[in-house]
């Protein structure tokens, strides 16, 4: 193990923490300031994170709003290492094989949507 | 000598031939229908009728068993998608066993689904989505293509079992379907963990190999208790599923709060496929020779032994004090479960033993029909408010609707093992493959079971029976006016017209079972010799007749 190995894992380290704190900083002392009380929550998805467990009620919508999140999500998750190795694929001659089976996941994953869509589930109110 | 690992970066890259892609078309025709019905839920008008849904269900499962039919002839050697998904008689008849009993309950829901004022589509779509996940579990060779396609099958199933939402207790069913399925899963899923990290690999075969190689290097390499623990976290949550003793508390509510159409396939479909992969599994991955005595001197072959009497004797004597007829039928399914591992332990406890495999086939079969037909007669008297509860219920009902009670008292019976039906040839296979076995070993034990199970099944007639006495001979004691579905009219007679034509001319049946056993691929190769002796057999015995 060679310590100058981590050099760049440092120095991430050390931009990371730089940049929020130039950032929240800059907001300090330049932004506007017209609080109000749920600006004064800490975030927690729009619910109120300190008092009672167990009393919190929270909107189901959220649920639907999660539900959403994980089609995207995992849309994401399959579509960037494929986009990343079609390359390789197609090299070995097999790109119109895996650009279908792309297209048929992604078919599947817009029926999905499309469903959502007609039962209400990207509206709000 | 290396643990065999089945991963090839290789092989990722690398598209399947195109003759694989045969193993997925009875799944891709129903995925294509589940997606254009979908498609279809969408574009409905709101407020009309949704009966051609039921009916769009149906045939698209229909197809599906058609396609398994069509495909008979054309197995595949090795398993497809590097190691994935078998393709063989075995998964095809499972395929096309589900797709029926789905078919039948879904043609039996809508009448049902209006009375409660909740019809909707998903329903529909729920068991679909549902038998997508059966077909690929029968079909698995990975344990974690068995694993999604478990869930794939389980999580829907859960929705169904909550879906008439007004109703307390289906709401009740569901969530004690979902919780204790979801410890089930994470229990089997933590068994397939320790057979990954005894073996290294999730492939069944190499499984095999890597076990038979522990084996030989003897305990010093650790891991064979490992397994041990593994192979018996994997039997129960199959057992979970196929309601087995000790595994069995869910089974009584979720079968009295679900809809009763979606009973008759929860109760048959994921046990003829728990039975499948159960078998598919056992006799690939873990073959009993090799795991006998890894575990304080016991193999899973006697803890199966140990379930299968605890589900005859608990299911029947538990199944005559019940007041309810769905629950009793809950029972019974217990007890059913019972008699399946009879087959099961009798049939895997040598290789040489294999081929009488076809009996569980067949006795599935059987239950299947009569089954689904009960619960689809129990749907038709389902009226929000006046369904058919106790046995009080049924009072004279077989007198005021003759039809219905006929196709009652033909799958009652059947369930009940009463001949010419076809309930009692699935019993008689049950029970002869173990005295077979017990004689030809000279294993008491099994001959002790077969006992159990015989006279078990003699209390079982009492509560069937039960059932004919109140529904001729005993006065009704409300007026219950029946749901007018064409469908569940339709799938009863079909399965009642099964039952008793399965019972007086079983031959093809039995072929088609013996057939789907027979091909199973992926086998070690001591089981592999049993079917080539087998098949050596049957041409000498085809010659004779001619």
């Amino acid at each position: 193990m060679v310590l100058a190995d981590y050099i760049p894992l440092i120095l991430l380290t050390l931009m990371a923490f730089g940049v929020v704190v130039v950032i929240i900083s800059l907001a300090q002392f330049f932004g506007p300031k017209n609080p109000t009380p749920e600006k004064m929550m800490p975030y927690e998805s729009g619910s109120n994170p300190i008092g009672e467990p167990h009393g919190m009620r929270f909107s189901v919508k959220f649920y639907m709003v999660a539900i959403s999140f994980i089609l995207f999500d995992l849309e994401t998750i399959f579509v960037i290492p494929w986009a990343m190795s079609w390359q390789d694929s197609n090299a070995l001659g097999h790109g119109f094989y895996s650009f279908s089976v792309m297209a048929i996941f992604l078919t599947i994953l817009t029926i999905g949507l499309v469903y959502e869509w007609s039962q209400g589930g990207l509206e709000w109110d | 000598m290396q643990l065999l690992s089945s991963y090839n970066m290789l092989s990722l890259l690398t598209p399947p031939q195109g003759a694989e892609f045969v193993a997925l078309i009875p799944g891709a025709i129903l995925t294509l229908i589940a997606l254009l019905f979908i498609i279809v839920d969408v574009f409905h008008r709101k407020g009309s009728s949704r009966d051609y849904q039921a009916y769009f269900a149906a045939i698209g499962l229909g197809l599906t068993a058609a396609s398994c039919w069509y495909l008979w002839g054309s197995g595949l050697e090795r398993p497809a998608f590097f190691g994935m998904l078998y393709f063989d008689r075995f998964s095809l008849f499972f395929s096309g066993l589900v797709s029926i009993s789905g078919a039948l309950a879904v043609l039996c829901s809508p009448a049902v689904l209006r009375s409660n004022q909740m019809e909707r589509g998903e329903y529909y779509l729920l068991v679909l989505f549902s038998v997508i996940g059966m077909i690929f579990m029968v079909a698995a060779a990975d344990l974690l293509t068995l694993f999604i396609a478990f869930e794939v099958m389980s999580i829907p199933l859960y929705v169904v079992a909550a879906f008439l939402r007004k109703d307390e207790r289906s709401a009740e069913a569901g969530m004690k379907y979902f919780v204790l399925g979801a410890f089930s899963a994470a229990i089997m899923l933590y068994g397939i963990a320790l057979i990954y990290g005894a073996t290294g690999t999730t492939n069944l075969e190499y499984i095999a190999q890597n076990l038979e190689f522990l084996a030989d290097g003897g305990t010093e390499h650790g891991g064979y208790g490992l397994v041990m623990v593994g192979v018996l976290l994997i039997f129960s949550g199959f057992a979970f599923k196929a309601a087995a003793v000790p595994f069995h508390l869910w089974a009584p509510d979720v079968y009295t709060g679900s809809p009763t159409p979606a009973v008759g396939f929860m109760a048959t479909a994921v046990k003829a496929v728990a039975f499948a992969a159960l078998v598919r599994v056992f006799v690939i991955a873990f073959p009993a020779e090799v795991l006998r005595g890894g575990f304080f001197g016991w193999g899973w072959i006697d803890v199966a032994y140990v379930l299968a009497i605890a589900s005859m004797v608990l299911g029947n004597l538990v199944a005559v004090t019940q007041t309810s007829v769905k629950r009793m039928l809950a029972y019974y399914g217990i007890a059913h479960a019972g008699y399946l591992l009879v087959g099961f332990v009798a049939a895997n406890s040598h290789p040489s033993f294999f081929l009488h495999n076809d009996a569980i086939l067949f006795s599935l079969i059987a239950y299947t029909f009569a089954l689904v037909g009960t619960f689809g007669v129990l749907s038709y008297f389902g009226r929000r408010g006046q369904a058919v509860e106790t046995y009080e219920d049924l009072g004279s009902l077989g007198l005021k609707y003759p039809k219905m009670g006929l196709i009652m008292s033909i799958c009652v019976l059947s369930l009940a093992g009463v001949p010419p039906t076809a309930g009692f040839l699935g019993k008689f296979y049950i029970f002869r493959t173990g005295v077979d076995v017990g004689l030809q070993t000279g294993e008491m034990a099994l001959i002790v079971m077969v006992i159990v199970g015989v006279l078990t099944s003699v209390v079982g007639a009492y509560y069937y029976l039960k059932v004919l006495v109140y529904m001729y001979m005993k006065p009704a004691i409300r007026e219950i006016e029946p749901l007018h579905n064409p469908g569940t009219k339709w799938a009863t007679m079909i399965c009642a017209i099964l039952t008793i034509y399965i019972g007086l001319f079983p031959a093809k049946a039995i072929d088609i079972c013996r057939e789907a056993v027979m091909d199973m691929q992926g086998v070690p190769a001591a089981v592999q010799a049993t079917i080539d002796r087998g098949e050596i057999e049957l041409e000498r015995r085809m010659e004779q007749w001619e």
